[in-house]
């Protein structure tokens, strides 16, 4: 694949070293000039811009009309919106996706066309909560505007899925539960899968059924 | 009408000034406390300090009840965002952006929003005063049309206007004489000292200048 990423930034570099790794062609659009010289030195094979990724011709320069996708990370939300328009309407690049940095952005750079804002405060904060969390059940993870999470429950000893096997759960409407990590094994559950004390489940689950399935596992 | 502003430099505070002495329900946005300084002491409508893309503030703006919405904050990138989000998620009838760059201008212009982008009104207007004294242009940048200011030399006066107009091409709106401004009928004669105002096509500009250079 051809990705180009806007924004040299924490999240643009490691993005791109990741890419790179990977063997996709990467190409990265940054404005600071000192910045685009520190990556070029670093990691040789990628194609590095100096220019605003808001100006359509630092996008053509970059080949942005062979994209595959094209991801802007830069620390402004209006400008990641404005990358992404500009390369779809003026590029017809297929696939867009934005770093949102302020939470209350994502529903508006959704509405106005990026296909993909990643939500990266909101994201770092679930996880920082959740390993905080005592609770029995945690939310890894959320997509499509939270019309679906990933969530992991933990089987306590007053569990009422303690000791049961898959089969006998009648697990709520939307929901299923993906894998069970016990101790350093994953395990692929099958209907003969049998729950122990200390198990933990990752669930997918739409909002009602994960409400269900807390209590499901709560007995509350 | 209720109109919102988003941006309160030095367009934004004069015009929501004008807007709400005329008697419209104005509702100016900033994100700065000290921009709002700029409006002085008479201004009635309201003020709201906050981020001029979060949905949050436009709603206390009353974006859900606007007749229009203008953006003009100096960011082109911001105006973009905020106009979209007037015409696509609250649907206001009537939104204008301003816009710095032409480029940008132009592929948003595609997309169905109203933007006024002076950069290259102003930088043809001080290249025509400054190459051509005695011609200035002011081109809406979309339509293909613009009206020019001709000052004609000496030779001129006593023609008429109804000479002066060609069909389809450029047309005599208005002539300047002293501080007075008429509006010519076809017979009305150019007289020495006049400036005329007229509305070009993009393409003819070359053209009457030049029947305008040589003749003279």
């Amino acid at each position: 694949m051809f990705i180009l990423v806007c924004g040299g930034g924490h999240v643009g570099v490691s993005l791109v070293n990741r890419l790179a790794a990977e063997g996709h062609k990467v190409a990265l659009v940054e404005k600071d000039k000192a910045v685009c010289e520190a990556i070029a030195g670093e990691i040789g094979e990628i194609i590095v811009i100096h220019g605003d990724a808001c100006e359509p011709r630092f996008l053509d320069e970059a080949g942005a009309e062979n994209a595959d996708v094209v991801v802007a990370v830069t620390n402004h939300d209006e400008d990641n919106l404005v990358i992404c328009q500009i390369a779809k309407t003026s590029f017809a690049v297929r696939r867009t996706v934005a770093k949102v940095n302020d939470p209350r952005n994502e529903y508006t750079l959704g509405r106005l066309g990026v296909d993909t804002p990643v939500d990266a405060t909101t994201l770092i904060a679930q996880m920082i909560n959740q390993e905080l969390s005592l609770d029995e059940l945690s939310t890894l993870l959320k997509l499509r505007q939270g019309r679906i999470s990933v969530i992991q429950g933990t089987i306590s000893a007053r569990s009422p899925l303690c000791n049961a096997s898959l089969k006998e759960i009648e697990m709520p409407d939307k929901c299923i539960i993906a894998s069970v990590l016990r101790k350093d094994d994953i395990l692929v559950p099958r209907g003969d899968t049998t729950l122990e004390m200390g198990d933990q489940l990752l669930v997918i689950a739409t909002p009602e059924s994960e409400k269900q399935f807390r209590k499901l596992l709560t007995g509350g | 009408m209720n109109i919102i502003i988003v941006g309160c430099g030095r367009v934004g505070s004069k015009l929501a000034l004008l807007l709400s002495q005329e008697g419209n329900n104005v509702t100016i946005v900033d994100d700065n406390p000290a921009s709002l300084r700029r409006l002085g002491g008479t201004f009635n409508g309201a003020t709201i300090i906050g981020n001029c893309f979060d949905l949050e503030i436009l709603k206390k703006a009353g974006i859900e009840a606007a007749d229009a919405v203008v953006v003009v904050t100096n960011g082109d990138n911001t105006n973009i965002m905020t106009s979209q989000i007037a015409r696509q998620i609250y649907r206001v009838p009537k939104v204008i952006a301003r816009l710095y760059d032409p480029l940008r201008t132009e592929i948003y212009q595609r997309l169905g929003l109203d933007i006024i982008s002076g950069t290259t009104l102003v930088a043809s207007m001080i290249r025509d005063k400054l190459v051509e004294s005695a011609f200035s242009g002011y081109f809406i940048e979309t339509s293909g049309m613009g009206i020019i200011e001709i000052d004609p030399p000496r030779a001129f006066a006593g023609r008429m206007v109804s000479h002066l107009n060609i069909d389809n091409e450029f047309l005599v709106a208005t002539i300047r004489r002293g501080d007075r401004a008429i509006i010519p009928s076809p017979a009305t004669t150019v007289e020495v000292g006049d400036t005329l105002i007229g509305i070009v096509r993009t393409e003819s500009v070359p053209k009457i200048k030049q029947l305008f250079a040589v003749e003279g």
